[in-house]
């Protein structure tokens, strides 16, 4: 489903040139559940960002046989819309929106009239056991609660693939296994989900993990 | 558009006080571009005639004999028309103040009866007609535009003789003779020549009219109450100082109501109000007539606002100036903090599908809000309040909002299209 090829990203600081990925291959087949790891600053959340369309690296990339790499920005921006829900590190939300309406975020960039939102975003917090959260603002969650949130966001519009920036990153030992349970079950339900983490716990629940070492990938 | 609504009302929310603080920049800056447009608005309109004007107090005089009884008893007896006219000299000349007199009262005019002198007619712009009337007979009359005035009032608004003679210090007065000098205004030009004579009355004594010239195009005078008057269409008339006694009882009766509208005329003097009403009471005493008094002479103050606003208008505009550039300012410092702070704002709007045009968009939008609502507000104020010229005082401010809305914009945009988005995706949180 997720294809990379040679896939290479630096960035300018300054007048120097920061290689951070330098030629990386990646295959990753449709419903699988797969983790990222490598070390803080090898460039995790910049591949993160590649799959989903917010950067662009140079090299080939084809999602479903679509080939992305000669894609706009704003062109990314709609294939995100269709088929990406994005998890990100430390979970951001939107902190002058309520529960509810960080959760519809995706949906109003999308084409959904008020009453379809209202239904979806009901069915993804009761999915995530947060339904009495509905009005509250966000900076009254809990760890947990806002990372179900977070979720309940990336997968409210539906989308196949599920990208998560390390989720469990500061969580206690028992909210991590309820979060990664539900990662278990949207992958049993057919979702393709990629999370990045340092975590082996969550490593090893996943099919195949990949590692990032000096820009490129190294599968163990 | 709903989103970008939410979004703008977010935003604006999020940042309250810098928000409402531009909110009251604006508002200022526009009150003070008002100002300054109604300033240069009406010194286009009225030429530098009216300015001149302006510059000075203006008291009203008005007589107390609001009792009917009293006055016929006070009209009744011989000396009353010799103290009326004692006042008059002295206003006239010894009060060593302007003494203008401009009174509107139609005249009643023959032939008449004419598609081109329409507009002529009384209360014709108020869509008003007054019936032709026989007198005596004969007819019929038509009620026409005319206007009264004292040579200083002719002197004071600058009315200018086009075309003919101006008024000499003799056709002010009147030695028992049916003729009168007139002048008339502009739009009379295509149908009377110098020279001509329009037969009619004026307080029911038959008059022959003899057209001495034509005034300028849009002369102005303000009358009594203040209202401005160009005199395109009206008959000027000189203030006629009768120097005859009357000879019989009508035409006494006449005369003590010809000058008992002649003493209500309006002081304008650049003296303030204690002087003028010492100048004036020295006047009444000297002339035996009490029942007069001086209006205005206590409360000059919105008189004064517009003259102090006249005399300060380069301060004005400086202020103008200096406030439209610390608005511009601190949108934009208000704006790219804001682009700095939202980092992860930005960065949740584009995991769910916002791209950069998005972001610019609640910019923009948000700019917009800050900077036209106050101008709609200011723009509908000033509709129902003053419309003069609404239609250059909408561009003004069209241009005005727009000019601040350009200039706040595109450093925004420099800054947004310079966003990594990377760069804060991964340090959100
Ligand atoms: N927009 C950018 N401009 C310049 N350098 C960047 C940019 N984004 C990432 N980098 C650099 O690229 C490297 C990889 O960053 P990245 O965030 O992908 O690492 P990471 O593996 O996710 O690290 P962590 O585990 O700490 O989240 C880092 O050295 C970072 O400083
Ligand atoms: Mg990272």
């Amino acid at each position: 489903m997720i294809k990379m090829v040679d896939l290479h990203k630096s960035y300018r600081v300054g007048t120097e040139e920061v290689k951070v990925l330098k030629g990386i291959d990646l295959e990753i087949k449709q419903g699988s559940m797969v983790a990222i790891m490598g070390r803080s600053g090898s460039g995790k959340s910049t591949l993160l960002n590649i799959i989903s369309g917010l950067e662009k690296g140079n090299g080939r990339y084809t999602f479903k046989d679509q080939n992305l790499s000669d894609k706009s920005l704003n062109e990314l921006a709609d294939f995100r819309r269709k088929h990406i829900g994005f998890v990100l590190q430390n979970c951001a939300m939107c902190d002058s929106k309520n529960v509810f309406d960080n959760v519809a975020l995706p949906l109003r960039y999308g084409k959904y009239n008020e009453i379809e939102i209202q239904n979806r975003v009901e069915k993804a917090l009761e999915a995530m056991e947060l339904s009495g959260t509905l009005h509250k603002t966000v900076d009254m969650l809990s760890g947990g609660e806002l990372q179900r949130v977070a979720i309940a966001r990336a997968l409210i519009h539906n989308p196949e693939v599920i990208l998560a920036d390390e989720p469990t990153g500061s969580l206690d030992e028992q909210t991590e296994q309820t979060i990664l349970s539900i990662f278990k079950q949207l992958h049993r339900e057919g979702k393709t989900i990629i999370i990045v983490t340092h975590d082996r716990q969550v490593a090893d629940a996943c099919e195949e993990t990949f590692c990032i070492r000096d820009g490129k990938i190294r599968s163990d | 558009m709903n989103m970008i609504f939410t979004e703008v009302s977010e935003s604006i929310r999020r940042s309250r006080t810098a928000s409402y603080f531009i909110f009251f920049q604006i508002i200022m800056l526009f009150f003070l571009v008002t100002i300054l447009f109604l300033n240069y608005a009406s010194l286009d309109r009225k030429t530098d005639q009216a300015q001149t004007l302006s510059s000075l107090n203006r008291y009203q005089l008005s007589d107390t004999l609001y009792n009917d009884g009293e006055l016929r008893k006070l009209m009744s007896q011989p000396s009353f028309l010799t103290i009326l006219k004692r006042l008059y000299i002295n206003l006239e000349e010894n009060l060593d103040e302007k003494y203008i007199y401009a009174f509107t009262q139609p005249a009643k005019l023959l032939n008449y009866d004419d598609a081109n002198k329409e507009i002529f007619r009384s209360y014709y712009e108020e869509g008003k007609r007054i019936k032709p009337s026989m007198i005596d007979n004969i007819g019929p009359y038509y009620s026409i535009k005319a206007i009264q005035m004292n040579k200083q009032a002719i002197d004071h608004f600058q009315i200018t003789v086009m075309d003919g003679q101006p008024f000499d210090i003799e056709d002010f007065k009147n030695v028992n003779s049916k003729n009168i000098p007139v002048l008339l205004g502009y739009e009379y030009k295509n149908i009377y020549q110098v020279g001509d004579v329009i037969k009619g009355k004026y307080l029911f004594e038959d008059i022959n009219f003899h057209i001495k010239g034509f005034v300028k195009e849009n002369s102005l005078v303000t009358t009594a109450r203040r209202s401005e008057l160009y005199l395109d269409r009206y008959i000027i008339m000189p203030a006629q100082h009768f120097i005859y006694s009357p000879v019989d009882d009508a035409s006494f009766k006449f005369q003590q109501k010809h000058y008992l509208q002649l003493i209500n005329g309006e002081i304008h003097s650049s003296n303030n109000g204690y002087v003028v009403r010492n100048k004036f009471e020295a006047i009444k005493k000297e002339s035996g007539f009490f029942d007069t008094q001086l209006l205005g002479a206590n409360n000059p103050s919105y008189n004064f606002v517009f003259a102090s606003i006249n005399e300060h208008i380069g301060l004005l505009t400086l202020i103008a100036i200096s406030v439209f550039i610390v608005c511009v300012i601190s949108i934009f410092i208000l704006m790219l903090d804001k682009v700095d702070k939202n980092f992860k704002n930005f960065s949740v709007h584009f995991i769910s599908g916002a791209n950069l045009n998005h972001i610019f968009t609640y910019f923009l939008a948000e700019i917009i809000v800050m900077v036209c609502l106050p101008g709609v507000v200011a723009i509908l104020f000033y509709k129902f309040l003053v419309d003069v010229s609404f239609v250059w005082y909408l561009i003004l401010m069209t241009g005005c909002m727009a000019t601040i809305i350009l200039l706040t914009i595109i450093p925004v945009y420099n800054k947004i299209r310079r966003l990594e988005i990377s760069m804060f995706l991964k340090r959100a949180g």
